[in-house]
């Protein structure tokens, strides 16, 4: 189909009217005009000009171009195309650059740990997604002193894990919980620490941590620590009140949390 | 070859917190193979390359909630995984002292190191070949040779024209071409 009955159809929609007209030149030009009009500009330039367009026209063009340029002209610029196109692609641009490279096998020859690709997203999440699922609400939850001490306990090392288990144990009441964290910083003193963690089965560990890292109260505590401010065990030994410091600042951050 | 969601979808479910550790999670499985063997062309080892892909991760888990740039995830991930690959080299440079020549800092070493290495394989020697090459000329040749990135998006990643990326492509072929002509 024609470009012309493209347009047409073009006008038809959007208009009828139009498209139905007869498309006749209303205007007129002089009598000769265009046979004339060449000869009228060149009349119209100053001398200069006129004479060097005038020598543009009648001689030879000076310069030259290779013999058979304009033959092989279209072959050279197609040539240049597909060198172009190829260079879009990265085999056909390397194989511009470097045939050698081109043929060498891209056989990848580092190998991966089995399962590595498996495994990696769940490494991951538990790196990401999982600390952020312990902030959880604290709010309308009661909480007992001893779970708060476990809290702190926990974070601050083992001693406070045996302490907690020691409560868990003996049935201790609140009262009794600075009697048994000394109990188990002495164990710890004495080299009795693991002997006496070892006696709980894993079991019991699990169990314990189900329990109690289901409580709000102490999940929220334990998202609250600056883990890097935290005292490290000497520090923990040699001034027994640092965990009533660290149960209190916990606290008061839990409070202005909610 | 696995069917992926399109990162668009992906990055509007990730916004939504009902859907966000799901798209998380897709976002890993579709890319980690990818950028981890970007990352393991540059620094060679497994371990670092794993320990690097987990920092480009958990960047992205921090990150990804504020990135807006929705047609160009791809492109943002590998400007992370190729900024944490250049750090991690730097560091390297640092614990190793002085040299800034990768084959002082190791990493042919290192491919040597690897129990399947064999000197008179061609895939060996063309490893060693790109270990010689200066960092940013090695990440534009393993981004083409390997990953078949086009320049504009290669552009994007690393933030370089793509005349000077094309200039530094042929350069880097040329000198591996030497290399292992030469050796």
């Amino acid at each position: 189909m024609s470009g012309n009955a493209e347009i047409l159809n073009e006008l038809k929609e959007i208009s009828p009217l139009l498209s139905q007209m007869d498309k006749v030149n209303p205007y007129i030009v002089p009598s000769g005009y265009f046979e004339e009009l060449e000869n009228t500009f060149l009349s119209q330039l100053p001398v200069d000009d006129k004479l060097s367009i005038v020598q543009d026209i009648t001689i030879p063009n000076p310069m030259q171009v290779p013999e058979g340029y304009f033959d092989l002209l279209a072959d050279s610029i197609l040539h240049r195309i597909k060198a172009g196109q190829n260079e879009e692609t990265p085999s056909g641009e390397l194989k511009n650059i470097s045939s050698l490279l081109h043929t060498i096998d891209r056989t990848n020859v580092f190998s991966v740990p089995e399962g590595y690709f498996d495994n990696l997203a769940n490494e991951i999440l538990t790196k990401t997604v999982s600390k952020e699922a312990k902030i959880i609400s604290f709010k309308g939850t009661k909480t007992t002193k001893w779970l708060r001490y476990a809290a702190a306990a926990m974070v601050v090392g083992v001693i406070g894990l045996l302490a907690t288990f020691l409560i868990t144990r003996k049935e201790q009441n609140v009262k009794g919980f600075d009697a048994t964290v000394k109990t188990g910083i002495l164990y710890f003193k004495q080299n009795k620490f693991d002997e006496e963690l070892n006696k709980t089965s894993d079991e019991a560990i699990a169990n314990y941590l189900q329990k109690n890292l289901d409580d709000a109260d102490a999940l929220q505590m334990i998202a609250n620590l600056d883990y890097s401010q935290l005292p490290n065990e000497e520090e923990l030994f040699s001034n027994e009140t640092l965990i009533d410091e660290l149960v209190n600042e916990l606290e008061n951050k839990t409070s202005n949390n909610n | 070859m696995a069917n992926y969601q399109d990162d668009k979808e992906l990055l509007l479910e990730f916004r939504d917190p009902v859907f966000k550790e799901k798209a998380y999670t897709a976002i890993i499985r579709k890319y980690q193979e990818r950028l981890y063997w970007h990352i393991r062309r540059m620094v060679v080892e497994h371990e670092d390359a794993n320990d690097i892909l987990q920092n480009v991760f958990i960047k992205v888990w921090k990150g990804l909630e504020n990135f807006r740039k929705d047609s160009q995830l791809y492109t943002w991930l590998y400007r992370i995984a190729t900024n944490e690959c250049l750090t991690f080299l730097e560091q390297l440079k640092k614990r190793t002292s002085v040299s800034i020549d990768s084959e002082q800092l190791g990493l042919g070493n290192r491919i040597k190191a690897d129990s399947h290495f064999d000197a008179n394989k061609l895939e060996w020697k063309l490893q060693l070949a790109i270990q010689q090459l200066p960092e940013k000329q090695r990440i534009v040749f393993n981004l083409r040779y390997y990953d078949e990135m086009p320049y504009e998006e290669m552009s994007r990643v690393l933030e370089t024209s793509e005349g000077a990326l094309k200039a530094s492509y042929f350069h880097a072929a040329k000198k591996i071409e030497e290399f292992i002509l030469n050796s």
